[in-house]
């Protein structure tokens, strides 16, 4: 799959997270701080794992972290710089 | 959604695990799989106010006093709903114990109760007021009806700390089970992912306790309880998201446990060729407690070999290695489909599966992390929550087990295990070396 725009991969975050990992009844957006929300750590797995399957990106050990993690908007910004600087 | 006209409501794969292990422990004279949520409350709350909301309660929510049966289809276990002219369940028992050796002696024995569930006791509470003028909540429920986030979501109805408490309908808590999720037909062919994984671990079958001293061993369970204070618990938080990773405190916790077990068998001369640990995974989805009356779990095995075992990092970095590569694999909804086929065979065959892999053991010991307890445990009934604990028997064998949990910035830790398997002081040790490890986060 060729590289996404961040907007693109935001909506595919989105569609991700509101079909797979939370409720109907959860409102997520890019801003929606994620943790607060619910995401546990096997959320996260299938979240990296999904980035991987779709981005064809592996994210570093170090950037899985609460300011990376905790928002689409954020998750989307480290995808977008990651796709750019491999 | 499950509740239907006929007052049925079928019991899912992860009901069904918890039915056999509830026989199995039975079988061999323990009260049952069951668990314990224990709330401590500032003041003293009456059983007849208890009593008079849980009339209520019980009136909204049959599932309460449900009675299993299996009819025609045995491959097939239902609840049956009592009518609401039953009202014999649940039960209220009142305490006052006279000194803290006899309210450890109450906490004990009510945990060795066994309830009635042939007759639809499916939940008790206990009541314990200390001389203090304060009361603890107990609330013992068969983990046949519910896991532990559905216990404390009830218990937040019960006690109206959570929103619209008094506007849930039994159906609503029924709904959004994970096996409206599963993929139709594909049972089987997922299924066999995941006794794939049994095998693979079988390879190197674990040893517990409790099958090495079986014969002298008594039906009852005890166990302990060890706090850390908000500073500690800042430490091991800190330390568990720098060894174990983000959101990964399970990691961190595990490699501790394990390594503490390891060296608690080696004391005894016990050798093991494997560790293997069961990890609990909520199949809810994120942001909503429901559904309530129902289990909503899959197991993840973790196994681990013994040359490595007290070696901190190894362990972690395992954990970490084999939780990614269950998620690629899809081993979570493989878990959940082998389960189901559990549902149609009378002979438990998952269980029964595990345990012939594994020479008759199923792991090294349980463990779980509950995690932070939900906002609304903090006030019951009008009354602020000063603690909370969680109490859950374990399935024998292991017979032991080890909760994680934090309540009012707090860790704590439950050690639950066969009473005459280990002696007191040896479960203390047990906790105490493990909390140094976490707050050291390196071999001790």
């Amino acid at each position: 799959m060729g590289d996404m725009g961040f907007e693109e991969i935001e909506e595919a975050l989105l569609a991700f997270l509101k079909n797979e990992i939370f409720d109907p009844g959860v409102e997520i957006c890019a801003e929606t701080h994620l943790i607060a929300a619910g995401l546990d750590s096997f959320s996260l797995l299938r979240i990296l794992v999904f980035i991987e399957k779709t981005f064809g990106l592996r994210i570093p050990e170090a950037e899985i972290n609460e300011d990376r993690m905790s928002s689409v908007k954020n998750m989307a910004g480290l995808i977008d710089a990651l796709q750019q600087n491999p | 959604m499950r509740f239907s006209k006929t007052h049925k409501v079928p019991l899912n794969g992860a009901d069904c695990m918890m039915l056999a292990f509830d026989h199995q422990m039975r079988r061999l004279g323990f009260a049952g799989n069951q668990a314990q949520i224990v709330l401590g409350l500032s003041g003293r709350l009456s059983g007849s106010r208890l009593k008079s909301r849980l009339h209520a309660i019980r009136a909204r929510f049959p599932m309460l006093a449900a009675r299993i049966k299996r009819g025609l289809r045995p491959w097939d276990p239902c609840w049956h709903l009592p009518s609401a002219d039953k009202p014999a369940y649940p039960r209220i028992r009142c305490h006052e114990p006279g000194d803290e050796n006899d309210l450890h002696r109450i906490r004990t024995d009510i945990l060795n109760c066994p309830l009635d569930t042939c007759n639809g006791e499916l939940v008790r509470f206990d009541l314990v007021h200390t001389k203090a003028g304060d009361t603890e909540v107990i609330m013992t429920w068969s983990h046949m009806l519910m896991d532990v986030s559905g216990a404390q979501y009830l218990l937040g109805i019960i006690g109206k700390s959570v929103q619209g408490a008094d506007q849930y309908t039994q159906a609503e808590l029924l709904s959004g089970s994970y096996t409206e999720r599963l993929p139709a037909g594909a049972k089987l062919p997922q299924a066999g992912k995941s006794f794939a994984r049994v095998d693979e671990l079988a390879v190197r079958p674990p040893v517990s306790l409790y099958t090495r001293a079986r014969r002298s061993i008594a039906p009852r369970f005890a166990y302990r309880v060890v706090s850390f204070s908000p500073a500690q618990t800042e430490t091991i938080q800190g330390l568990a998201e720098q060894r174990g990773g983000f959101l990964n405190a399970s990691a961190f916790y595990i490699a501790a446990a394990m390594a503490q077990f390891h060296q608690f068998l080696q004391a005894r001369q016990i050798s093991s060729s494997g560790y293997v640990v069961p990890m609990s995974v909520n199949l809810r989805k994120k942001g909503t407690n429901l559904p309530v009356f129902t289990n909503q779990a899959a197991t993840l095995l973790c196994g681990f070999a013994p040359e490595r075992i007290a070696e901190f990092d190894a362990v972690l970095e395992s954990f970490k290695q084999q939780t990614q590569a269950a998620v690629r694999q899809d081993l979570i909804e493989s878990n959940t489909c082998a389960m189901e086929l559990a549902r149609f065979i009378p002979a438990r065959m998952y269980a029964a599966k595990i345990r012939k892999a594994f020479a008759g053991e199923i792991a090294s010991l349980v463990f779980a992390n509950p995690g932070a307890a939900p906002a609304f445990l903090y006030e019951f009934m009008g009354h602020g929550v000063t603690s909370l604990q969680h109490v859950p028997t374990v399935v024998v064998p292991p017979g032991m087990g080890i909760v994680f949990y934090t309540f009012s910035d707090c860790l704590h830790i439950s050690l639950v295990y066969v009473e005459s398997m280990i002696a007191p002081d040896e479960a203390e040790s047990f906790l105490a070396a493990v909390g140094k490890q976490l707050l050291s986060g390196q071999e001790t």
